[in-house]
């Protein structure tokens, strides 16, 4: 049977189902750990802190709130928003790039921040406390967007195809300037390595912060050209010739994305594959409209991202950085997700 | 008063950094025929194109789209009136026929607006105009080379432009399909008074339905006029090189061009 639009689920209760179950899981998840909490309880301590309910928190232990609010919770809400914004800037390349292989990584914004975060660990960069190394990430990232936008743009026009050779050949280099860092670094080599595996301990409410504006922002731009989106998909000449400020747009977006997941990786690390797969199956669950693709991919994401989360938190007994864990679990997975769709090219 | 021209091309020049395509082309194009351009590989068809539908900027020169310069239109209110059929069609993501041909009304349609009743009715107008009603929930990345540059034509019409520019409209679609095409676009013209420029690269396609032939030798103009004028043995030899001989066909209807193989017969 060939394809079709009918296969589509309607998104008009996809994204709320999704949206509740991200919000489920966060709850249920803000109980699970070494000190069990029970949903009602995390409930009451999430109300006492609005004002007028303060004695929601009444008759608690008094170890639950500090567990639930200051521990559990921020990191629990950054993952989410991580996956979110991943996801979301995932979907946003693969459009401009017009390549569904395209990630938040494919044009070299992880290794620019792993670059920087790495440099800030080698040389012991202190400027801004436990945040210097987000920055410098973040730094990493946009200089290295800079210089691959620069080296793709000829006469003006940053082709989908230059700019991914230019990524390539960006990420290649950032990767052996890496590989020079952790081997000078001695002793700190370990802590550069954990870094680079992607982690979400420890994060607080400023990570959340953070991640939640840009990722906000970003969904902001990215619904405002969701339409012209769906034009540049067609080839630049049509969207032109449909009235699309191509170039405009391409470079508003282009941006934006890099911002949304460079502000990821500098908070949480490299995570793959949650920018690849989840706009994958997405696609294949809502189609490729990115006026319903991009909140879908946002709920997915964020909703993947904070099960894996869970995951390596209360259920593994060792932590696995979660970077780790996401390639292992999104690897295989999307192996399967393509070798099926290419089987059922072939027999349809 | 005489009739604005749709175009008027005056000394436009292009390059692609050192290598020149257009060198100093002028050209009219008048309101109401099928204009078919003609010309060897790489002569400047499709960068011609490009600098009309105002993708590219030209190097130097003047574009005048229906008396105003090509520059003084919003992107939007430009493809309001003139659309492009382009040769190529990257489809890498699977949305619908029926979606497609809805994003030609793209320009008439704001920004956070749903389609109205009058677009979703010329979108199914298209799709029945190019016989693709039954494939309207198919999805483009499934349909064969042919059934999609139906698609691109129809988004085009969906567009419902005054003015259509066309790349090579018929190159992966066998004879049935590229005359019906054709028909099409011609109705477009003589019934409702469009006007069609189609890069053409069959002769005989170009000589049965254009009115007006457009040849384009070196990014310079070689002879523009009405088919019957242009369409000579003289022309053909002195643009693509090749031995022709060229009459009216009372079957056809038209004239037809009968080609001799390099080197003369064997």
């Amino acid at each position: 049977m060939k394809p079709s639009a009918a296969h589509r689920l309607d998104a008009r209760w996809l994204l709320p189902a999704l949206l509740l179950l991200v919000l489920t899981l966060a709850v249920v998840a803000s109980g699970l750990g070494f000190i069990a909490v029970s949903p009602g309880q995390v409930l009451r301590v999430v109300a006492a802190r609005l004002p007028g309910l303060e004695e929601m928190a009444r008759g608690l232990d008094q170890l639950v709130p500090h567990v639930v609010w200051e521990v559990r919770l921020p990191r629990i809400l950054t993952a989410a928003a991580v996956g979110a914004g991943l996801a979301m800037s995932g979907a946003v390349f693969q459009g401009i790039l017009q390549n569904p292989l395209a990630d938040p990584y494919t044009l070299g914004v992880s290794s620019g921040a792993a670059f920087g975060a790495s440099l800030c660990l080698l040389l012991g960069l202190d400027f801004w406390g436990a945040y210097s190394v987000c920055l410098m990430a973040f730094l990493g990232a946009s200089l290295t967007l800079l210089a691959v936008i620069w080296l793709s743009s000829v006469d003006g026009q940053a082709s989908p195809h230059n700019l991914i050779l230019s990524g390539v050949i960006v990420a290649a280099i950032l990767s052996a300037g890496i590989g020079l860092i952790k081997y000078l670094a001695d002793e700190q080599v370990a802590v550069i390595i954990f870094w680079l595996m992607g982690s979400l301990v420890s994060k607080g409410w400023l990570d959340l912060g953070l991640t939640l504006g840009a990722g906000l922002l970003g969904l902001v731009v990215f619904m405002y050209h969701a339409r012209d989106l769906n034009l540049l998909c067609l080839g630049a000449r049509a969207a032109a010739s449909l009235g699309v400020q191509t170039k405009r747009v391409r470079l508003t977006l282009l941006i934006t994305a890099s911002l949304v997941s460079a502000v990821c990786v500098a908070v949480s690390g490299i995570i793959g594959f949650v920018g690849l797969l989840i706009p994958h199956l997405m696609r294949a669950l809502v189609g490729p409209d990115h006026r319903l693709l991009l909140p879908a991919s946002a709920c997915a994401g964020a909703l993947l991202l904070l099960g894996a989360d869970t995951i390596t938190r209360a259920a593994l007994p060792h932590e696995v950085p979660i970077g780790v864990l996401t390639a292992i679990i999104g690897g295989p997975f999307f192996c399967y997700v393509f070798r099926r769709r290419q089987m059922g090219r072939v027999h349809a | 008063m005489p009739e604005t021209p749709v175009f008027r091309i005056a000394g436009l020049r292009f390059a692609y950094g050192p290598t020149p395509v257009l060198l100093g082309l002028d050209l009219e194009l008048m309101p109401g025929r099928f204009y078919g351009i003609v010309g060897p590989n790489g002569c400047g068809k499709t960068t011609l194109l490009d600098l009309m539908v105002g993708t590219r900027p030209p190097a130097s020169g003047v574009i005048a789209f229906m008396g105003r310069g090509l520059e003084d239109y919003t992107r939007r209110a430009l493809a309001k009136s003139l659309a492009l059929v382009p040769q190529e069609m990257p489809m890498g993501f699977p949305f619908t026929v029926r979606e497609t041909v809805l994003m030609g009304r793209h320009p008439h349609i704001p920004r956070f607006a749903a389609p109205s009743e009058t677009d979703l009715a010329k979108v199914e107008q298209a799709l029945a105009q190019l016989e693709l009603t039954a494939l309207a929930d198919k999805l483009v990345p499934e349909l064969s080379g042919g059934e999609r540059q139906r698609v691109v034509l129809a988004r085009a019409l969906a567009q419902d432009t005054p003015v259509l520019l066309m790349d090579e409209p018929t190159s992966h679609l066998d004879i049935s399909h590229a005359l019906a095409v054709l028909r099409v676009a011609e109705d477009l013209v003589r019934e409702q008074g469009r006007t069609v420029v189609a890069v053409m690269h069959d002769l005989n396609l170009a000589a049965a339905f254009c009115d007006h032939l457009v040849f384009i030798k070196q990014g310079r103009l070689h002879a523009a006029g009405p088919t019957v004028e242009v369409l000579q043995s003289g022309s053909l030899q002195e643009v693509f090189g090749v031995k022709a001989k060229v009459g009216w066909d009372d079957f056809a209807g038209s004239r037809v061009v009968i080609f001799q193989k390099p080197g003369g017969l064997t």
